[in-house]
């Protein structure tokens, strides 16, 4: 089957945003609700060696997606390239994959009341176009393809990093699909359960901006 | 995560629904309470019936439910489909009480229907359990979900057989019909229903860790209420059995506090692997 | 009828008026029963440039039903390479942000206020001609004063194209001796090149592809943030070198994005850099790196003017900060050493090793190569052609003496930053003549601004980073591209500026033009040093500025130490303002508005390397207008020579026979035949009309091959290679010789007066000390009091020498990628993702004040505290000159003896501070703290006090215009000022909360052509 998702190269990635605002406005995206973030982690270190690597999430395509499976009406779903989605005209709004996705990365669509996230941009990428935040991102570091095609841009990116540049989000016998590249260069991979919010505030400008 | 009422109404009262119907399958064998059968259902499948209904207040888009026939692997799909076997189960022994058909019939459907009860009581806390959530990810949080409404089922049961008593014979006749009852092992039933209440309550919350006041007030909340004050009713009943009424309905809703508290507990305390966007859910 | 200017009120209006001005305009927000030019789903994709910076990417919008309802990055952009970033992407909220300014206003009521009365655009245009010629008539036409800058695509050269056509007056724009022109200015007099800002200049070279061999190897990004300045295309372009094995060095109080991927980040503290510069020559000088450049180990010695001797007599006036800096001086002229030479001929003398004797000079040929010894250090007795013998120092035993004191442990501790990774720095610098600096604009927001121009110019020239394949500074883009321009961010159009038949501006309106003699630099882009002009206005010396056209974004956000201005604005006649919605000082200052377009209503001719890109009309809306026609119908309604408004410096703007030249033309009538004329600029000549120009645009004006290929690299030694690569495509001019010698290209950077080139680049900054005495004008100017020092020097920071001890912390600024300037702050996506300036601040200090992640904070600086507040430097200076007599008080107040304070009331707005939200960082240079420049649109609602608008988060309350200003340029200080903090709650009122920014989600609008369109 193929798999479908996003690779990142958290080398290239420089925290522009472009990856979000892109998203917002491709998908039509209410102010406070996201499909696609972009988490600053670090700086770590001791002055001045300090160390830093910015983190876009969205939804991971994992294997064996929680959200899928807890889902009472099967509004979120594989679909036949293997691609999970949610189908919003089915979702009753229990929020239970929400609670089940290990991430966080699924959205609340307050307007609709359904439970939305990252599509892939399906609608561009039906049309041969890359998704949003793959085509606008000013690092040249999204990749979107099939994981299980070797000449995929995402196949690719992995095959040209060092193995040991190659991460996932933790997982927790989910399987996310899509893969970070970050080397040891730039920094040190933080898994994903360890980094949080430094400040106390709850306003997402400030989410998981560590210090 | 903010507090999810609804799933902790529904699942609180459905349990004390399903723990109700429990002493009432229990009391066909023991008999030791007859009058009280008919209305003890009755108010199990009315409690069932509005715990059901709460569960609903928690989904935007209840027109769509009956999708979930589709996919009948998720939490909730399990859920609904133990709280219909209970009611059904709850109603067929009303029917078959209301008729007076055969006792072996009505012991079947009592048992078979006491089984659903617990096993939903179970299941609720069941649906929680995701790799996704590493502190709810342990079979205490279900053992803790069946073990907290135990003592509200009970204690349900006691006062709705210390009403029907009282109603039956007038107060002097209810304290003696108590007495009478020989009611010893619901009393005793709910002090070790208390305690393991307690128990269970400490076990899920201790392996959780609970982080800050929030959550070790609702710790306290639940094991006084839900354990201890059930556990001390259970203890003096025998003693003072025409306090049968009172001692009841103050466990009852003592230990339904109780619940809801250890419910509120999940809430407060549950992390995520990772909340990446922050979310308000 | 009355409105304040925000959503609800055009509502009302719109209701009020019902539909229709002059130009058949629907209302404000249901212009939808215009005829449809398309079908229903008519989906087009227009290729346009972006203008939300000054990055001009390649970005298609794609048009539904006459809306915009997508952008995208253009592929064929080889800069951006289909990358679009947060500002470019938030074109389609800005231009339908229901605040967009729709119709010429009029003020009624207070001041500061927001009550406003639709007029016409005829209207608009004859009341600021009844003011200009009010003005003429009763105190002359130096009363103008015309504005731009703070963002917002406004077209750099209009300003000045309308004072210059009016015949005298005043320009300025807050960034220019703040931002850019210091670099733009200086940087090319040094290193014959030209300025090599990553942001302005774009330095093609670094945007070569690999495939063509000799990438940037070694890059010192000094002051500039690539990634967040442009992300699409320098934060692109930074990613694929570092991605290609180019090692980068980040020199930055910052820990910002390009500083984290970097080999080594030296967190500098601001206002610190010329020290930094000052150590770097001494450790290259130090340890020879100027002679051990891989392949150019004689660079050095060749190509620069350091060989060349320095005239000892000279009595150079050095700068009141830093008296006690080397006082080195004029290099020695030819004339004064050999009888045979002349003013014709003049030139500079060298020491010849071989020969054993002082030597004049000479530019390096084919014939004479390997005839030039230099002695590079030490001195060199000189005896004149009088007879007198004078010890003269070469300018590179000049700069060793200037950067004597300035070891790197002396360095470190200046700096903030380890010796150790400074000198990991300098190694990475020297390891690779492929790379060099890329200068930012950080140092140009201090009065060290020309110090550091001339400092990291200099570093290039001794180190040999010049015009090498992988250079910022160098000449690319193989035959046929203009070169320098092939990437630069403002200029256009080419000629816009130039000389004309008719003459619309005469010396003495040149020469008074205000604190221009003192600081020349003003003069590179015709602009005004703003405190003379902020001092003219508030005490009518040495004259009255009386009408203000200014056309940009929020001066209140972008002017230093802006609450000096408030006192300012009642001063005025009339105050005009054109921008695409109100801004601060709308409702501050504005008497008139002029609605302008934005980016996706402009057209502008945009060249990307090898390919021309063309800014379209994507649409246009309500009666905004491209600025262009604010300016045009200003001069149009005075042009008419039977009305009691005419000017015949007016009437002849709007003639092109008249004007006389083609490449200064005339005003024009229609927004029509601007956008023509616009599609002739495009770089083909085969376009002439907008029409065309929408289907032939963008254009590849020569494949990759042609113009990578066919870069001239190292020219300077190969004979011919001419500016750059200039000349037509594919014709490479013949040999070319002067007086029958064949020289190399070399440098050009002498001063003007040197007639015998010797072609060297000028790390001596000898031209920059000529201009300060002779100015570059067709006219001699009278010299500047202080001279323009021919070498960096470093001063500590006044407010650290003023105010340290009650305010502790140094403030930086810096870019962030979701605005450019004071734009975009009510744009509601980009809100949400930076809704308050963050306070960047270390653990230790947070811990030191009590302040944790997330808390707000209070800032203030002595300005926002009353004890620096703006002072009377002009009643002391010159009429004609606007030069102060001296540098003593007793002559006068000046910018040297600043007189009385002047606006202490308007200072006293601010004596809250202002907020920001704290951002606990270990990512910040010891002692200091950031924040970028922010103010709150929020406050122009209805209902709200908009004084808020720019007294509650804008860091420009807190900078300095007072004190110091550099000779050169007469920059003032915005970066490295010193402020103290508490926490504080949150300000009542801001928005913050992503849903808070719900009224400023776009409402799609139609097409109606705009102002002045003729369909």
């Amino acid at each position: 089957m193929s798999h479908y998702c996003l690779v990142v190269d958290l080398d290239r990635c420089f925290g522009c945003h472009a990856c979000e605002v892109a998203c917002k406005n491709e998908n039509g995206i209410a102010l406070g609700e996201y499909w696609n973030r972009v988490i600053q982690v670090g700086p770590h270190g001791t002055f001045p060696d300090l160390e830093q690597y910015w983190l876009p999430v969205q939804c991971q395509q994992c294997e064996d997606a929680p959200c899928v499976h807890v889902c009472p009406t099967g509004a979120s779903y594989r679909d036949a390239d293997g691609k999970v989605l949610v189908d919003k005209e089915k979702c009753i709004g229990c929020k239970y994959c929400m609670m089940a996705c290990p991430y966080g990365v699924r959205s609340w669509n307050a307007a609709e009341k359904a439970v939305e996230k990252c599509t892939l941009c399906g609608h561009l990428t039906a049309a041969g176009e890359q998704p949003a935040c793959v085509a606008s991102c000013c690092a040249s570091a999204r990749f979107y393809g099939d994981l299980d095609d070797p000449e995929s841009d995402v196949s690719k990116a992995i095959a040209a990093a060092d193995a040991s540049s190659v991460h996932s989000l933790k997982d927790v016998g989910n399987k996310p699909a899509t893969r970070y590249i970050l080397s040891k260069k730039i920094a040190t991979w933080h898994d994903v359960d360890e980094i949080s919010p430094a400040s106390d505030s709850a306003d997402p400008a400030w989410f998981a901006k560590e210090a | 995560m903010e507090i999810q009422w609804s799933l902790v109404l529904f699942t609180a009262l459905t349990g004390l629904a399903g723990w109700l119907f429990v002493c009432v399958a229990v009391d066909e064998f023991l008999g030791r309470a007859k009058k009280a059968s008919f209305p003890a259902a009755v108010v199990s499948i009315v409690v069932a019936i509005v715990g059901g209904l709460a569960s609903v207040t928690h989904l935007s888009h209840p027109d769509r439910i009956m999708g979930a026939l589709s996919h009948p692997t998720s939490g909730i799909f399990v859920e609904a489909v133990l709280i219909g076997c209970l009611i059904v189960c709850v109603a067929v022994y009303l029917v078959l009480l209301k008729r007076g058909a055969g006792v072996g019939a009505r012991k079947a459907v009592a048992v078979v229907g006491a089984v659903f009860g617990v096993l939903l009581s179970f299941m609720a806390g069941e649906s929680y359990l995701m790799s996704a959530r590493p502190n709810w990810n342990t079979q205490l949080l279900p053992l803790g979900y069946l073990l907290t409404v135990a003592p509200a089922g009970i204690a349900a049961y006691l006062t709705v057989v210390a009403a029907v008593a009282g109603k039956g014979a007038g107060e002097a006749a209810g304290k003696d019909a108590a007495a009478s009852l020989e009611l010893k092992p619901y009393p005793m039933a709910l002090l070790v229903a208390g305690v393991l209440s307690a128990v269970g309550v400490l076990a899920y919350t201790l392996s959780a860790g609970a982080s800050d006041g929030a959550a070790f007030g609702l710790l306290a909340l639940a094991v006084i209420a839900g354990g201890v004050v059930p556990c001390v009713a259970g203890a003096l009943l025998p003693k003072k059995p025409e306090s049968l009424l009172a001692l009841a309905a103050a466990s009852c809703v003592c230990a339904l506090v109780g619940a809801i508290a250890y419910r509120c507990i999940m809430w407060v305390v549950t992390v995520p692997v990772a909340d990446l966007f922050m979310t308000v859910i | 009828m009355s409105l304040t200017m925000s959503r609800r009120s055009f509502m009302k209006a719109a209701a009020v008026t019902g539909a229709v001005g002059a130009l058949g305009l629907g209302s404000a927000h249901n212009l939808t029963q215009s005829d449809k030019a398309w079908a229903d789903d008519d989906v087009q994709e227009v290729r346009t440039s972006c203008r939300a910076c000054i990055a001009n990417c390649g970005v298609i919008a794609t048009v539904r039903n006459g809306r915009v309802i997508k952008l995208k990055g253009d592929p064929i952009d080889p800069m951006s390479k289909g990358r679009i970033c947060p500002k470019g992407l938030s074109g389609v909220q800005a231009l339908y942000h229901p605040n967009r300014n729709k119709y010429p206003m009029k003020r009624v009521g207070e001041k500061p206020g927001n009550k406003w009365e639709r007029i016409s655009w005829d209207e608009a245009a004859k009341t600021v001609a009844q003011a200009l010629i009010d003005m003429r008539d009763k105190t002359g036409k130096h009363g103008l004063l015309t504005s731009t800058g703070g963002g917002g695509n406004p077209q750099f050269f209009s300003p000045p194209r309308f004072r210059n056509f009016w015949g005298a007056g005043n320009v300025f724009e807050p960034g220019c001796a703040q931002c850019y022109l210091p670099r733009n200015y200086t940087m090319p007099l040094v290193n014959g090149l030209g300025d090599t800002s990553i942001a302005d200049s774009g330095c093609s070279e670094l945007y070569k592809p690999a495939r063509y061999g000799g990438i940037t190897e070694a890059y010192v990004i000094w002051g500039t943030g690539p990634a967040w300045h442009s992300p699409s295309t320098s934060g692109r372009c930074v990613a694929e070198l570092r991605a290609n094995g180019c090692k980068t060095v980040v020199v930055d109080p910052r820990f910002n994005a390009d500083a984290s991927k970097a080999d080594v980040w030296l967190p500098i503290k601001p206002g610190t850099d010329m020290a930094m510069m000052l150590g770097w020559m001494h450790y290259i000088i130090e340890n020879k790196l100027y002679e051990k450049i891989p392949g150019y180990e004689d660079f050095c010695e060749q190509w620069t003017n350091l060989p060349f001797l320095v005239d000892p007599r000279d009595n150079v006036s050095l700068p009141p900060v830093a008296e006690d800096i080397t006082k080195d001086g004029q290099l020695l002229r030819a004339s004064e050493v050999f009888s045979d030479v002349t003013a014709e001929n003049e030139g500079y003398v060298y020491f010849d090793t071989e020969k054993g004797e002082v030597t004049k000079a000479f530019a390096l040929g084919p014939d004479n190569d390997g005839t030039y010894h230099p002695q590079l250090f030490g001195t060199v007795d000189v005896t004149l052609k009088d007879g007198t013998t004078i010890t003269c120092k070469t300018a590179f035993q000049a700069y060793k003496d200037r950067c004597e004191a300035f070891d790197l442990d002396t360095v470190a501790k200046i700096t903030g930053c380890q010796k150790e990774k400074i000198i990991e720095a300098i190694e990475i610098y020297c390891s690779s003549p492929h790379g060099g600096i890329s200068l930012g604009v950080a140092t140009d927001m201090y009065p060290g601004s020309a110090q550091a121009a001339i400092g990291a110019a200099a570093l290039d020239c001794m180190t040999a980073h010049l015009w090498h394949p992988g250079c910022p500074a160098n000449k690319t883009g193989g035959q046929g591209s203009s070169g320098l321009s092939s990437a630069e961010s403002t200029i256009f159009p080419s000629g816009f500026i130039g000389e004309t038949a008719y003459k619309f501006m005469d010396d003495e309106a040149v020469l008074e033009r205000l604190g221009y003699a003192e600081h020349k630099g003003l003069g590179g882009w015709m602009h005004s040093h703003i405190p003379t002009i902020l001092s003219a206005i508030l005490t009518g010396e040495p004259y009255q500025p009386k009408v203000w056209i200014e056309r940009s974004g929020n001066k209140m956000a972008a002017l230093g130490n802006s609450s000096s201005w408030v006192d300012a604005f009642p001063k005025f006649d009339l105050i005009v303002h054109g921008y695409m919605y109100p801004t601060s000082f709308t409702t501050e200052a504005a008497d008139i508005v002029f609605p302008v377009c934005e980016w996706l209503e402009n057209a502008f001719a945009q060249n990307r390397l090898n390919v021309n890109l063309m800014r379209k009309p994507v649409t246009n809306l309500f009666e905004a207008a491209d600025e262009i026609m604010m300016w045009g119908k200003i001069a149009e309604a005075m042009s008419d020579p039977s009305s009691d408004l005419y000017d015949a410096n007016m009437e002849a703007c709007m003639d092109s026979e008249k004007i006389g030249s083609p490449m200064v033309p005339a005003y024009w009538k229609t927004i029509n035949e601007y956008w023509d004329w616009v599609a002739q600029q495009g770089g083909d000549p085969s376009v002439t009309t907008m029409k065309q120009a929408m289907d032939v645009f963008p254009e590849e004006w020569a494949t990759d091959d042609e113009y990578w290929g066919g870069t001239v690299y190292d020219g300077y030694c190969k004979v011919n290679a001419g500016g750059g690569a200039g000349g037509k495509k594919g014709d490479l001019v013949a040999a070319a010789a002067d007086d029958g010698k064949v020289t190399y290209t070399g440098f050009s950077t002498c001063a003007s007066d040197i007639k015998d080139d010797p072609k060297k680049c000028g790390p001596y900054a000898d031209t920059m000390l000529y201009i300060g005495r002779h100015g570059k004008e067709k006219f001699e100017m009278p010299a500047a009091l202080v001279d323009y020092n021919p070498m960096p020097y470093y001063f500590e920071p006044e407010d650290q020498t003023d105010f340290g001890d009650e305010y502790p912390l140094r403030l930086t600024e810096g870019r962030i990628p979701y605005y450019h300037h004071g734009t975009l702050r009510n744009n509601p996506y980009l809100r949400e993702l930076y809704p308050a300036p963050e306070l960047w601040i270390s653990p230790e200090n947070a811990e030191k004040y009590g302040i944790k992640d997330g808390d707000w904070v209070n800032v203030k600086s002595p300005r926002t505290d009353g004890k620096d507040v703006f002072c009377d430097i002009t009643t002391g200076v010159d009429k004609k000159t606007t030069l102060a007599k001296s540098k003593n008080a007793a002559d006068g107040p000046s910018e040297f003896a600043p007189g009385e304070e002047l606006t202490a009331n308007g200072q006293s707005i601010v004596k809250d501070g202002i907020y920001g939200v704290a951002r606990v960082t270990k990512g910040i240079a010891e002692g200091s703290v950031y924040m970028e420049r922010f103010w709150n649109p929020e406050f122009l609602e209805d209902g709200s006090d908009g004084r808020k608008s720019w007294t509650t988060e804008n860091m420009n309350v807190l900078t300095k215009n007072t004190g110091y200003f550099n000779p050169e340029f007469g920059t003032y200080t915005l970066r490295g000022i010193h402020v103290k903090i508490e926490k504080a709650q949150k300000p009542e009122g801001v928005w913050y909360d992503p849903t808070d920014f719900e009224p400023w989600m776009p409402e799609p609008t139609d097409f109606t052509g705009g102002a002045f369109y003729q369909s």
